[in-house]
C-alpha cells in the first residue's frame, strides 16, 4: 500500500470526521462564559519563611498578563487586578502559590522553599505521576544540573547525573556519547529509548538541548513496560519547555567555550632515533631477518600539535514565551558553531523550536515542533593515525618519496611508519554531512468528562541527510598507492511517522484513587537511501572539481526503499489507597514488521506494587520524613534487527566475464537469514526505598535489581564452514543476567536568607553475566578478550607476563613442569610469559582471563552552592575499580615496527636491570603481541567534569527595570581527571565484546566555558 | 447513557483502528530466497553467481599468498610484521587474515556451488542435457573449491548442502574429501564438453581431467593422475605458446597453452566491489590484486621478497645462444638482472637495479611492468589456473613416479618441449644429460625443471609437501638448507596451514591440525 494513503487511512479510522465535529459542537456548548468584575490595586511584599523578602519572585493575575516581579525590598504592586481573581506567586525553589484576592488590597505572601522533591511531578509515558507514588525506579534531570557545561547532544547532560546511567563519552564532533542504562542487556545495541514530547527518537546531535524542561529515566520494568518494545534499554523521556502563563518573558543567553584536547608526551626526534637503533641492533644481534638501521631523515615533526588545534565553540540561544489561561506559547531559536579540535573538522547548527498550546472548552490542543540544520565537515585524520606516525617523517617533504602532492610518508630505508600522514588526510578531501530536520509532535485533548480524557497524539520525524565526500586519492601512507579520486554524492530522508490514541482516566473514591490509560499506537518508518559516485574528478587549475559530475569513470548508483511498521495495544492502571498502598498494573502488546508473519506479535506486562510506611499511623520516627518501599516486575521486548532480516535475499549483482570482456549478470544467494526471527524480551524485578530524613533535607533512594534478557537477537558469528558472506545473520540466541544496586544521596540546605547548597552523589554498580550464547556456542573470542557463558562479556583474555628475563641462566630456568625450556629464544630483556596450558612453548593457547574491564563501581558528584548573588558548582563522575587495555602505548612501546615513542622512555638494557619495559627489537613480536598483559591498565578514573562560577544581577540598577536578570558565569570543562591510565582519556566508548579496549579513542576535550544570560 | 455512548464509541475508535495488513512489507530492493529458484533460468543465473566467487580475494591473490607464499619461494621484510610473521611461518594468530580469509572465501565459492547443485534437481527443465550441463559447470567448481581447501588444511569439513545459520559441519577425513572431489571432477569429466564457443571462462572437460590428475598426484594416486593428465596431454588440443611470457600477459590471453583461466579485466577499479556480496550497487570488481603485494616498490609494497636460491637455479645453464634462461628475466628482478640481460627494462623505466628500495629479488610473474609504468589496485591478467606446460611438466613426473625408469623416456620428452620452447638444449645434449640415468636423479631433476617453468604459480607448498616436506627429513633437510624461514620455523606438520583458529574454537566437530 502507498505510503501516504496507510497514513491517511489510519488517520481517518482513528480520529472519524464526524466524531471530530460532534465533539467540538459538545465543546462549545459546554464552554463556561466570563463574568464581569471590579478592578483594584493590590500591593504587598513575598517573604521567605525566615522573614527575608524574596527578590525577583513572579507575581502575576492568574488567566492574564498581567503581572510583575518584586523588587529588591520583595514588595510589588499591581494595578487593574479584578476583586475576585486569584494572585499567582512563583519563584525558583519555592513552591507556587495561588492566591484569592478577594477583594483585598494588600496581600503578604511567605513562600515556602520546594524541598520537598517527592511532591515533584515525574512523567512515566502516557501520563505522569507525583514522585511519591512510584513504584518504579525513575531518575529526574533537570537543566540546573547541566546548565553550566558545554551540552551538544541529549547523551552529554546525563554524564554524571543519574545512577545506573553510564555514559562514555567522545570528544569527536557530530557523535553522541553512548549511553546505558543498567548494565548490558543484548549483543547489538544498548541504546535507550528517547521519547522527546511523545516522539520516540534515538540519541543524535540534531537536538537543541537548551530546550528541556526535565529528563526522566525510566530504568526499570515496570516504569518503562507501557513502551513495550523497544523499552528493553531503559527509556529516556524528555519533556521541552512550554510557555507560562503571565507576561511574555524573553531570555538570551551565549556561550564561548575554547576546547582543547589532551596531550600525550611522546618522543623528539633524538630520543626516537636511540630507541629504533637500539630496537634494529638488538635484531640484528639477535639474527632476525632483514633487519637494518634506519638511515634516519634529519626532521623533528610533532605530530599532535601539528594535528590538534584550539578548538572553539559557540552557542547562542533566544526565546520568548508567555500564556494566558487559554493559551501558551514558546519559540526558541539556537545557533551552535563548534570549529573541532584537530584540524578540519567543524559543525554547526541552527535550531528552531515551536511549542504553543490552546485550550478551548473541554479541548487542549497543541505542538511541540523543532525544525533545524545542522552540518558536520570532516575532512579525514584521526588520534590513531599521529600514533602511528613518526618524528623523522616531516608534515611536508619535496623528495622523491613523498605523496603525489607533497606529504611526507616516510620511506623503507629511512623513516619506515606505515601510518597514515594526518595531516595529508586532513588535507585530501572533505565529507559533508547536512542533515535538515523536522521532528515534533501535536496533540488534541478532550476532557470529555472530568474524569475522562481523550488524547490523540500525532508525531512526525523527518530527517534528510545529505552527505557528499569527494578525496584526491592519494596515498598518505608509505605503503598505500594513489588510486583514483572520487566524489560520492549519498542521502537517507527517513520519515517516522506516529499515530496514537489514549483515553485516560483518573476517579477519586473516598481513599481510593484510580489512575488509568489505555490506547493504541501505530508507527511506521520510511527510509530512502540514494547514493551515486563517480571517480577520476576533472580540475580547473590544478585543483578538482568536487562534485559527482566531475567525474569521468565508474559510474555507480544505488537507491533503495526500507519500511517498517509497529502496532501496539497498551494499557496501564495506577491505583492507590489513602496514598499508602499502592499498585501499577501495565501491560503493551507489540506487532512489527521486521519478523515473520507467525512471528511478529509479543506481549509484555508489569506489575508493581509500593508501600509507603510513612503514612501508616503506627509510624511514628521523627527523623525520618518519608519512607517508601517498592517493589515490581516486569516483561519488555526488542526488536533490534534490520528492515528485512529475517528474510534472506538474493543477490543480484553476481557476474563473470564468461568471454572475458562483457560481463554476465548472475544471481545468487550470499547472506544466510534466521526465517523464525522474534521478539527480544527483557525480564526484571526491581526493589527499592525512598526515604526522607531530617526534614526532608537528606533523601535517599536505593535501588537493586535483576533482569535477564531472553532471545538476544544478535548477529551472532557464525562459522566460516556455512559459507555465509555479508555479514552474520540475526538470530535469538543469547541471554544475559545483569544486577546491580543504585544508590542516589541529596543534601539541601538553606542555611540562611543568603546562603544554600546540596550535595548529592550516586553510586552504582553492576554485574553481568551471559547465561547463554545461541548455536551451542559457549565461547566467542576476539583479539584481547573472551565472552564465556556464565561470565562476564568481553572479559580480558591475554597471556600473562612475568617481569623481564635478567640472564641466559633465567632463560633455561624458565620450564614447564615436563622440563621443557618454554621460551629457549629469549635473550636477556625479553618478557617471561606465564605458561598457563604448560605446554612448554607460548602461543595464543596460554591466554587467561585477567582482567574485566566492567568497574567495581560508578560515582556522580554533584555539589552546588548560592551565596548572595554567587553560584558555585562542581560536578563530577568516575569509574573505580576498571581495567583498560591500551592500544595506544602498544603502538608506541613495540619497536617491532616503526610508530611514535613515548617520551624517556625507560627500557631493559645490560645496564639498566632495573627497567620494566624489555628490551626494543625490531622486526620481531616476541615482546609485543596484541595479546599479553602488558597492555592492560588501571583505568580508574574520577573526571571533575564541571567546575563553574557564576554571578547573578537581579533586576540590575542600570538596566532601568528592563532586565530581569542577568547571569555571567565561567566553567571549567573536564580540567582535572584523577587517573593512572597513561593514554588520552580512560572515559572512551568501547565496543560491545570489547569493551575495556581502547583503540587510540578521541579523547574529551578540556574546555573553558564563558557564558551570559540575560532574561527580561 | 450518554457517558455508556460516548465510551463505546471512543473504544470502538481505539481498538478497531488499526489492521495487520499494515505489518506486512515485504523488501522492495531485491529477491528474497523464498520468492526465487523457481525456474531453470534461476538455477542458471545461480551458476553465473556461483563464477563470480572467481573474483573473490581468494582466487585473485590469496591464492598465490597461501600456496606460493607460504612455500621456500618467498620470505617477507614487510614492515606490517603481522604479515611478515605469517609468511615467515611464525603463525602467532591461526585466524592471520590470509589464512582465515582464504578459508572463508573457499567456503563462500562451496556454498555457492552447493546452491546450483541442490536447486537444479528442483526446478524444471525444458531438456535435461542443459541439466547435466549446469550441474556439471556446479560440480566442477565446487571439486576445484574442495581440492583447495583440502590441500591447504587437510580435514576440513565437508558440506554438500544448502547451509543453516547453525551448522557445525564435521571434520572429514582427507581420503574422504579425496573421494568425493574426485567425484565431483569425475561428473564433470564425463558431462562437460571440450570448450563453450566464444565463452573461454567456463569450466571444461579438460579443467576436470586436469584436476583430477592434480588430485590424484597430490594423493599418492599416481597411476590414476598419469591417466588423468594423460587425456589433457594427447587430445591435441593444446600446444606450448612460443613465447613464455605470453602466458603472463592480458593481452595473449586464452591461447593455446591455456586449459583453463580465471577471465580478468581491469573496467572497474572500485575497491568495494569486488565481494559483490551485498545490494549495495557497488560494482563487481574483476580485476586481480597480487600484483600489488608481491612487486617490489614502488610499483608494489615489496611485501613479498623472493629467495635468492631461484636466481641461482636459473644459472645452472645457458641456452642455445649462451644466454641465461629467458624465464628467469620474466619471473624475477634481481640484482644482476641488467647485466644477465643487457637492455632489460622494468616497469618502463628500469634500466638499473636500484639498491635503495631493492635489497632482495622480488616476483616478475603477473606484474604489469611490460605494459604500464606504474601500477593499480587491480590488474587485467588472466590468471592460468590450469595451463598445457604445467600439466606437461606434472604429466612427466606422474610417469616416472607410476612406471619408474621405464618411464623415464617419455618423461624427458615432455620436459624437453618445455625447455626448447626456452631456447634450451634438450636434456640429453644439456649439461643435466646425466639425470637421464636413474629415476632418483631425474626426479631431482624434474624438479628443477618444474619450478624453473612454474614458479610463483599455484603449486609449490603442494609439491614440497608432495616430495616429503614434513615427511621425509632428508628432503625436509634440504629445504631447510635452502631456506632460512623454514630453519627457523619449520616444524612437522607444518606442511598443511593452521585451520583458523575460530573454526575450530567455536565447532565442537572440527581440530586443528597436528603440529599446531
Amino acid at each position: 500500500m502507498n505510503n501516504e494513503v496507510s497514513f491517511l487511512l489510519i488517520f481517518f479510522r482513528t480520529t472519524h470526521l464526524v466524531k471530530q465535529i460532534t465533539l467540538w459542537i459538545l465543546a462549545i456548548v459546554l464552554s463556561t462564559t466570563f463574568s464581569l468584575a471590579q478592578n483594584i490595586i493590590v500591593r504587598g511584599t513575598v517573604t521567605d519563611q525566615t522573614g527575608e523578602p524574596i527578590i525577583g519572585a513572579n507575581v502575576s493575575v492568574v488567566g492574564t498578563v498581567n503581572g510583575m516581579i518584586t523588587n529588591l525590598e520583595g514588595t510589588y504592586v499591581i494595578q487593574n487586578v479584578p476583586d475576585n481573581a486569584s494572585l499567582r506567586f512563583s519563584y525558583v525553589g519555592y513552591i507556587t502559590q495561588e492566591v484569592q484576592v478577594n477583594g483585598r488590597t494588600t496581600i503578604n505572601v511567605v513562600m515556602n522553599e520546594e524541598v520537598l522533591l517527592l511532591e515533584e511531578t515525574v512523567v512515566i509515558g502516557y501520563g505522569s505521576v507525583k514522585k511519591a507514588d512510584l513504584t518504579g525506579a525513575v531518575s529526574v534531570v533537570k537543566p540546573d544540573e547541566f546548565k553550566n557545561k558545554s551540552n551538544v547532544s541529549i547523551g552529554d547532560v546525563l554524564q554524571g547525573t543519574a545512577a545506573g546511567v553510564t555514559v562514555r563519552s567522545t570528544g569527536e564532533i557530530g557523535s553522541t556519547p553512548d549511553i546505558k542504562i543498567r548494565g548490558v542487556a543484548n549483543l547489538t545495541n544498548n541504546d535507550p529509548l528517547y521519547v522527546i514530547d511523545g516522539m520516540p527518537t534515538s540519541n543524535d546531535v540534531h537536538f537543541n538541548v537548551n530546550d528541556i524542561e526535565s529528563i526522566q529515566i525510566l530504568k526499570d520494568a515496570s516504569a518503562a513496560a507501557i513502551y513495550g518494545s523497544r523499552a528493553a534499554n531503559g527509556v529516556i523521556i524528555v519533556t521541552t519547555k512550554r510557555g507560562q502563563e503571565g507576561k511574555t518573558r524573553y531570555n538570551f543567553s551565549s556561550q564561548i567555550a575554547i576546547q582543547n584536547l589532551p596531550r600525550l608526551n611522546y618522543a623528539r626526534a633524538d630520543q626516537w632515533k636511540k630507541y629504533y637503533d637500539d630496537a634494529a641492533d638488538n635484531a640484528i644481534a639477535d639474527g632476525i631477518e632483514g633487519v637494518s638501521r634506519m638511515d634516519h631523515w634529519n626532521n623533528d615533526t610533532d605530530w599532535q600539535e601539528e594535528f590538534f588545534k584550539t578548538g572553539v565553540s559557540q552557542n547562542y540561544d533566544f526565546s520568548f514565551s508567555g500564556g494566558t489561561k487559554n493559551g501558551t506559547y514558546r519559540t526558541s531559536f539556537n545557533y551552535l558553531d563548534d570549529t573541532g579540535t584537530t584540524l578540519a573538522r567543524h559543525m554547526s547548527r541552527l535550531t528552531v523550536r515551536l511549542n504553543s498550546s490552546a485550550k478551548l472548552g473541554i479541548f487542549n490542543v497543541g505542538e511541540s515542533v523543532q525544525l533545524g540544520t545542522t552540518t558536520i565537515k570532516n575532512t579525514g585524520g584521526n588520534v590513531f593515525q599521529i600514533v602511528r606516525m613518526i618524528p623523522t617523517i616531516p608534515v611536508y617533504d619535496d623528495s622523491e618519496f613523498a605523496t603525489t602532492d607533497g606529504y611526507g610518508r616516510g620511506s623503507l630505508g629511512n623513516a619506515r611508519a606505515l601510518g597514515q600522514n594526518p595531516i595529508a588526510n586532513a588535507n585530501n578531501g572533505l565529507s559533508k554531512n547536512e542533515v535538515i530536520y523536522v521532528r515534533g509532535t501535536a496533540f488534541a485533548e478532550a476532557m470529555i468528562f472530568t474524569w475522562l480524557k481523550y488524547r490523540l497524539n500525532l508525531g512526525m520525524d523527518i530527517r534528510d541527510r545529505q552527505n557528499n565526500i569527494w578525496r584526491t586519492g592519494y596515498a598518505t601512507a608509505m605503503n598505500n598507492s594513489d588510486g583514483p579520486s572520487s566524489a560520492t554524492n549519498s542521502g537517507n530522508r527517513t520519515i517516522d511517522y506516529l499515530v496514537e490514541n489514549t483515553l485516560s482516566f483518573t476517579k477519586r473514591l473516598g481513599k481510593h484513587n484510580i489512575d488509568a490509560v489505555m490506547g493504541t499506537t501505530y508507527q511506521q518508518t520510511i527510509s530512502n537511501d540514494y547514493s551515486a559516485s563517480q571517480q577520476n574528478l576533472v580540475r580547473a587549475s590544478g585543483s578538482f572539481l568536487t562534485t559527482v559530475s566531475a567525474g569521468t569513470s565508474n559510474p555507480s548508483a544505488s537507491g533503495t526503499l526500507n519500511e517498517a511498521a509497529l502496532i501496539s495495544y497498551l494499557g496501564r492502571i495506577n491505583y492507590d489507597y489513602d496514598g499508602k498502598y499502592l499498585l501499577s498494573l501495565t501491560a503493551r502488546r507489540d506487532g512489527t514488521s521486521r519478523f515473520g508473519k507467525d512471528f511478529r506479535w509479543g506481549t509484555f506486562p508489569s506489575a508493581s506494587i509500593g508501600w509507603r510506611i510513612s503514612r501508616e499511623e503506627f509510624f511514628n520516627v521523627g527523623w525520618i520524613d518519608d519512607l517508601k518501599l517498592r517493589a515490581n516486575w516486569g516483561n519488555l521486548g526488542s526488536q533490534n534487527v534490520g528492515y528485512y532480516d529475517y528474510q534472506s535475499y538474493v543477490n543480484s549483482y553476481p557476474q563473470y566475464l564468461f568471454n572475458n570482456s562483457t560481463p554476465t549478470q548472475g544471481q545468487i544467494v550470499a547472506q544466510l537469514a534466521n526465517a523464525d526471527l522474534s521478539w527480544e524480551t527483557l525480564e526484571q524485578k526491581n526493589f527499592g526505598v525512598d526515604m526522607g530524613f531530617l526534614r526532608n533535607r537528606l533523601q535517599v533512594t536505593a535501588e537493586y535489581y535483576i533482569s535477564t534478557s531472553h532471545d538476544v537477537l544478535t548477529p551472532l558469528p557464525i562459522l566460516m564452514t556455512t559459507g555465509n558472506a555479508g555479514g552474520n545473520p540475526y538470530v535469538n540466541a543469547a541471554s544475559i543476567e545483569n544486577k546491580g544496586f543504585e544508590l542516589t544521596a541529596t543534601w539541601r540546605e538553606r542555611v540562611n536568607k543568603d546562603f544554600n547548597y546540596s550535595v548529592s552523589a550516586n553510586v552504582s554498580h553492576s554485574d553481568n553475566k551471559l547465561l547463554e550464547f545461541g548455536y551451542g556456542k559457549t565461547e566467542q573470542y576476539t583479539t584481547h578478550a573472551v565472552t564465556r557463558v556464565g561470565e562476564p562479556i568481553g572479559m580480558f583474555y591475554l597471556i600473562k607476563t612475568d617481569g623481564l628475563f635478567q640472564s641466559e641462566q633465567e632463560v633455561l630456568d624458565h620450564k614447564n613442569s615436563k622440563g621443557q625450556v618454554i621460551q629457549p629464544n629469549a635473550k636477556p630483556g625479553d618478557i617471561r610469559y606465564i605458561d598457563a596450558n604448560d605446554d612448554g612453548t607460548i602461543t595464543t593457547g596460554d591466554q587467561v582471563i585477567c582482567g574485566s574491564p566492567w568497574p567495581d563501581i560508578e560515582v556522580g558528584l554533584n555539589i552546588s552552592a548560592t551565596y548572595l548573588n554567587w553560584e558555585f558548582a562542581l560536578a563530577g563522575y568516575g569509574n573505580l575499580g576498571v581495567q583498560i587495555y591500551n592500544d595506544t602505548r602498544r603502538y608506541m612501546q613495540s619497536f617491532n615496527d616503526c610508530n611514535s615513542a613515548p617520551v624517556n622512555y625507560d627500557y631493559w638494557t645490560p645496564t639498566n636491570k632495573n627497567s620494566v619495559n624489555p628490551r626494543p627489537l625490531y622486526g620481531d613480536m616476541r615482546n609485543c603481541f596484541d595479546y599479553i598483559d602488558r597492555w592492560l591498565e588501571d583505568g580508574s578514573f574520577f573526571r571533575f567534569n564541571t567546575i563553574s562560577v557564576a554571578y547573578n544581577w537581579k533586576q540590575p540598577a542600570f538596566s532601568k527595570g528592563i532586565v530581569d536578570n542577568i547571569r555571567v558565569g565561567v566553567t571549567a570543562q573536564n580540567l582535572l581527571t584523577i587517573t593512572k591510565y597513561s593514554s588520552y582519556d580512560p572515559d572512551f566508548r568501547g565496543s560491545l565484546f570489547e569493551p575495556g579496549v581502547d583503540y587510540s579513542s578521541y579523547p574529551s576535550p578540556r574546555s573553558f566555558i564563558f557564558s551570559l544570560n540575560l532574561t527580561f | 447513557m450518554k457517558k455508556f455512548i460516548i465510551i463505546s464509541l471512543l473504544s470502538a475508535v481505539l481498538f478497531s483502528s488499526c489492521s495487520e495488513n499494515l505489518l506486512e512489507l515485504n523488501n522492495p530492493n531485491s529477491l528474497v530466497s523464498t520468492n526465487s529458484w523457481n525456474t531453470q533460468d534461476d538455477v542458471k543465473l545461480g551458476l553465473t553467481g556461483a563464477y563470480h566467487v572467481l573474483y573473490n580475494s581468494f582466487y585473485n591473490s590469496f591464492n598465490a599468498f597461501l600456496i606460493s607464499g607460504q612455500s621456500d619461494e618467498f620470505f617477507s621484510q614487510s614492515p606490517d610484521n603481522v604479515l611478515s610473521a605469517f609468511v615467515n611461518l611464525v603463525y602467532g594468530n591461526y585466524d592471520q587474515r590470509w589464512n582465515a580469509r582464504g578459508w572463508d572465501y573457499l567456503y563462500q565459492a562451496v556454498f555457492r556451488a552447493n546452491q546450483v547443485i541442490i536447486h537444479a534437481e528442483e526446478v524444471e527443465w525444458n531438456n535435461v542435457t542443459e541439466k547435466i550441463d549446469v550441474l556439471a559447470q556446479a560440480r566442477a567448481l565446487r571439486g576445484m573449491h574442495y581440492y583447495y581447501l583440502t590441500m591447504l588444511w587437510k580435514n576440513v569439513p565437508l558440506v554438500d548442502w544448502i547451509s543453516a545459520p547453525q551448522d557445525q559441519a564435521a571434520e572429514t577425513p582427507f581420503d574422504e574429501l579425496v573421494v568425493f572431489i574426485e567425484a565431483d571432477l569425475k561428473f564433470a569429466a564425463e558431462n562437460l564438453p571440450e570448450s563453450y564457443a566464444g565463452e573461454p571462462g567456463r569450466v571444461n572437460k579438460y579443467f576436470a581431467y586436469a584436476f583430477l590428475g592434480k588430485l590424484y598426484m597430490n594423493s599418492g594416486q599416481w597411476a590414476k593422475a598419469k591417466e588423468s593428465f594423460a587425456v589433457v596431454v594427447k587430445s591435441n588440443k593444446f600446444s606450448l605458446v612460443a613465447n613464455y611470457m605470453d602466458n603472463f600477459r592480458h593481452d595473449t590471453e586464452n591461447n593455446t597453452e591455456s586449459i583453463w583461466e580465471i577471465q580478468h579485466l581491469d573496467i572497474n577499479t572500485n575497491m568495494g566491489g569486488y565481494f559483490g556480496n551485498s545490494n549495495d550497487g557497488a560494482l563487481t570488481q574483476h580485476g586481480c590484486y597480487r600484483e600489488k603485494f608481491m612487486s617490489g616498490t614502488p610499483y608494489g609494497w615489496g611485501d613479498y621478497s623472493a629467495y635468492p636460491w631461484l636466481v641461482n637455479m636459473y644459472k645452472d645453464e645457458k641456452d642455445k645462444n649462451g644466454s641465461y634462461d629467458i624465464r628467469l628475466c620474466n619471473n624475477l628482478v634481481y640484482p644482476d638482472l641488467f647485466t644477465d640481460f643487457p637492455g632489460e627494462v622494468v616497469f618502463q623505466t628500469r634500466t638499473e637495479w636500484d639498491s635503495n628500495i631493492w635489497k632482495d629479488p622480488w616476483c616478475r610473474k603477473y606484474t604489469t611492468g611490460y605494459y604500464q609504468s606504474s601500477t593499480k589496485w587491480f590488474t587485467p591478467i588472466n590468471t592460468r589456473i590450469l595451463r598445457y606446460g604445467e600439466i606437461l611438466m606434472s604429466y612427466a613426473e606422474c610417469l616416472v613416479e607410476a612406471d619408474g625408469a621405464s618411464g623415464i623416456p617419455e618423461a624427458a620428452r615432455y620436459v624437453d618441449m618445455v625447455r626448447e620452447r626456452v631456447n634450451l638444449y634438450p636434456l640429453v645434449q644439456s649439461v643435466h644429460k646425466d639425470c637421464l640415468n636413474s629415476q632418483n636423479a631425474f626426479i631431482d631433476r624434474l624438479r628443477i625443471e618444474r619450478e624453473k617453468e612454474i614458479c610463483f604459480e599455484y603449486d609449490r607448498f603442494f609439491d614440497l609437501r608432495r616430495w616429503g616436506l614434513g615427511t621425509d627429513a632428508a628432503f625436509t633437510q634440504s629445504v631447510k638448507d635452502r631456506v632460512r624461514k623454514y630453519e627457523v620455523s619449520f616444524t612437522n606438520g607444518k606442511e598443511w596451514l593452521p585451520k583458523p583458529e575460530s573454526e575450530v574454537d567455536n565447532n565442537p566437530n572440527l581440530n586443528q591440525n597436528e603440529g599446531y
